[in-house]
């Protein structure tokens, strides 16, 4: 009799969602689904609003990467007025998008799935976690403590408010950045950087002893998205998008938010609120694609920073063509850091970061205006349509976390058959199967625009629907 | 070094009572910093390592509306870290990571709604002086400075 085993709540994600693994008679997982079952309607309540009011709203969507929305809600508010932004405003932007993915990273790696890899997968999960890290490592801990610290200063320094800031708007931003401020973020530059480089350092060792889960974590093809500047170097915010096969093949190069967005088609399964999003030509099983720092790595013909560059180096030694190992997305991540960390030095030391010249003004002057930024996650769309007096007519937000949703199924399967099975089932295999999907640091806040914790529950069920066990952790 | 953390949604009705509070309380001096976040996060933990003293103000569901409570928080061993840190599992992870670990007091008022707005409720509104005299008890006295 085949059998069902539910996974809930998921736990060290951002958002509430379960898993399911299916079992067939002979007790061998036969398929396994990570359902999302939270919802807010974002797109819903923000219709009748003023566009101009969109980034400061849609920022409420997550508290993990607000200034993902409001960046990408102000670059849709740019393309509404049809103007080029000043280029502090730019610059500034970009800065700020960088602290956001360098706090945003730590606080996936260190907090989240650090534990994982120090304390080991089949550690007991009341330990497991950022306060395990301290104790076993405490240099560890503390290094990923500051480190986010600092990401979440530059945004605080820059935008006035770490959390939630007001501070991008459509045709540029509302302040300027003091010569005080500018110096700050430079002084604090050094230390951040050797917390990353010596982080990567430990990652590299620690990654021998994890092949089993680097084979086994989401390793197969798909396609990648991810932003690049006009010379195919990594970009986070202002660039184009590049899609990759697995194969390295450049599919499609230079696209806008709308040219890449009229790509891809969205699926809907009744048992989740997350859509899946696939690259439309190739339909949703060929044309599934990851986005976020995997992605970005592979896209990318170059970080375009001298460390990163190295590290980039080395990370591409691991395969032949693009790393198609969904594990590394943590090894992307530290490499990202790294990146983002030497980018906003460079960009500081432009003269251009301390202009005052940082707001087009103009009125409404289309009715539809796609946004994008590179979000920690990966790509995120805000797509506006608004009537004459520039009020939300409607509102299409595509968020990363959905976009790595067929991927993300994908890799709970792989798991699930490499490490379940009905006649062993165990808290290290669950915790396997979790970790998988911890991997890909979704938010499911931001996917389903959903409020609410996330606690993790696995469902046995039998080939009749019964469910047969069911373990549920809290958070 | 003293901090007094006054911590809550403030637009979540009465769970905007710590910040109130910890803004009431109008202290004004050097030797003490005063922050207002939504929530506890662990980025604070090397600030509240650093510190001598640290008051953690905030809503309590478990006391009768306008109630105010204080209790001394001991750095927890074993503490539930995910979205909401408590005041002692914060303290026990500045204790793990930097080996340090302040005296620190909760102060808490008893809440009544956690509705969308601004106001606090009036009972709760009511507890405020109170609860902002009994932080600035808790604050060390003033060292007096040394002749010269």
């Amino acid at each position: 009799m085949s059998k069902t085993i539910t996974i809930e709540p998921v736990s060290r994600v951002e958002g509430h969602a379960k898993i399911t693994i299916q079992l067939d008679d002979q007790g061998h997982v036969l398929d396994a689904r990570f359902h999302v079952l939270e919802f807010r309607g974002f797109e819903a309540f923000c219709e009748g609003r003023h566009f101009q009011e969109m980034p400061a709203i849609t920022s409420r969507i997550c508290g993990i990467c607000p200034v993902s929305h409001m960046l990408a809600s102000a670059d849709a508010g740019d393309r509404l007025l049809a103007v080029e932004i000043p280029d502090t405003a730019l610059l500034l932007r970009r800065v700020v998008n960088l602290a956001q993915i360098v706090q945003s990273h730590a606080l996936s790696f260190f907090y989240l799935s650090s534990p994982d890899m120090l304390l080991g997968y089949d550690a007991d999960p009341a330990t497991r976690n950022v306060l395990g890290v301290a104790r076993l490592n405490p240099e560890l801990a503390r290094r990923g403590i500051r480190l986010r610290q600092f990401g979440q200063s530059v945004i605080d320094i820059i935008a006035g408010k770490r959390i939630h800031p007001s501070w991008a708007v459509a045709g540029g931003v509302i302040a300027a950045l003091s010569p005080e401020g500018r110096d700050l973020i430079l002084a604090g530059l050094p230390e951040a950087l050797a917390t990353a480089t010596s982080t990567l350092e430990w990652f590299r060792g620690a990654l021998d002893n994890r092949t089993m889960e680097v084979d086994t974590f989401g390793h197969f093809p798909t396609l990648f998205l991810g932003m690049v500047s006009p010379d195919g170097t990594l970009e986070t915010y202002g660039g184009r998008l590049r899609l990759m096969d697995a194969t390295g093949t450049i599919i499609a190069d230079q696209l806008d938010a709308k040219a890449a967005k009229a790509l891809l088609a969205e699926q809907v399964e009744p048992w989740s609120y997350l859509k899946s999003p696939y690259y439309a030509p190739l339909g949703p099983v060929d044309g599934a694609y990851r986005v976020g720092p995997l992605a970005r790595l592979n896209v990318a013909d170059r970080c375009g920073t001298p460390l990163a560059d190295e590290e980039l180096h080395r990370f591409r030694a691991r395969a032949s063509g693009p790393v198609l190992a969904s594990f590394h997305y943590h090894y992307a991540r530290l490499i990202e850091i790294l990146y983002g960390l030497e980018r906003i030095g460079q960009l500081l030391d432009n003269a251009d970061a301390l202009g005052t010249d940082i707001l087009a003004r103009a009125s409404r002057n289309r009715t539809h205006g796609i946004g994008m930024s590179e979000a920690p996650r990966g790509t995120l769309f805000h797509d506006y349509t608004v009537d004459e007096n520039g009020l939300i007519t409607r509102l299409d937000l595509l968020i990363a976390t959905g976009q790595n949703n067929l991927a993300m199924n994908r890799t709970v399967t792989q798991i699930a058959k490499a490490f379940v099975d009905d006649a062993h089932l165990t808290e290290g295999m669950l915790n396997r199967v979790e970790a998988g999907i911890r991997a890909f640091d979704p938010c499911l806040s931001c996917s389903t625009h959903a409020a609410g914790t996330m606690p993790l529950v696995v469902d046995l069920v039998a080939a009749d629907g019964s469910v047969l066990q069911t373990l549920s952790r809290l958070s | 070094m003293t901090l007094v953390i006054g911590f809550g949604n403030p637009l979540r009705g009465d769970d905007a009572v710590g910040p109130s509070v910890a803004r009431a309380a109008e202290i004004e001096r050097s030797d003490v910093s005063v922050l207002t976040p939504h929530q506890l996060l662990p980025e604070l933990a090397p600030d509240i390592a650093a510190a001598d003293v640290v008051v953690f103000i905030d809503a309590a569901t478990d006391l009768p509306a306008g109630a105010v409570r204080c209790q001394i928080v001991a750095p927890s061993s074993s503490p539930r870290l995910d979205h909401r840190l408590s005041p002692a599992a914060l303290v026990g992870l500045g204790l793990a990571a930097f080996d340090r670990a302040p005296q620190a007091w909760l102060v808490e008022i008893g809440a009544e709604s956690f509705e969308l707005g601004h106001a606090l409720t009036p009972l709760v509104a009511s507890a405020v002086p109170r609860a902002a005299e009994l932080v600035r008890t808790l604050l060390p006295p003033l060292s007096r400075p040394r002749p010269t």
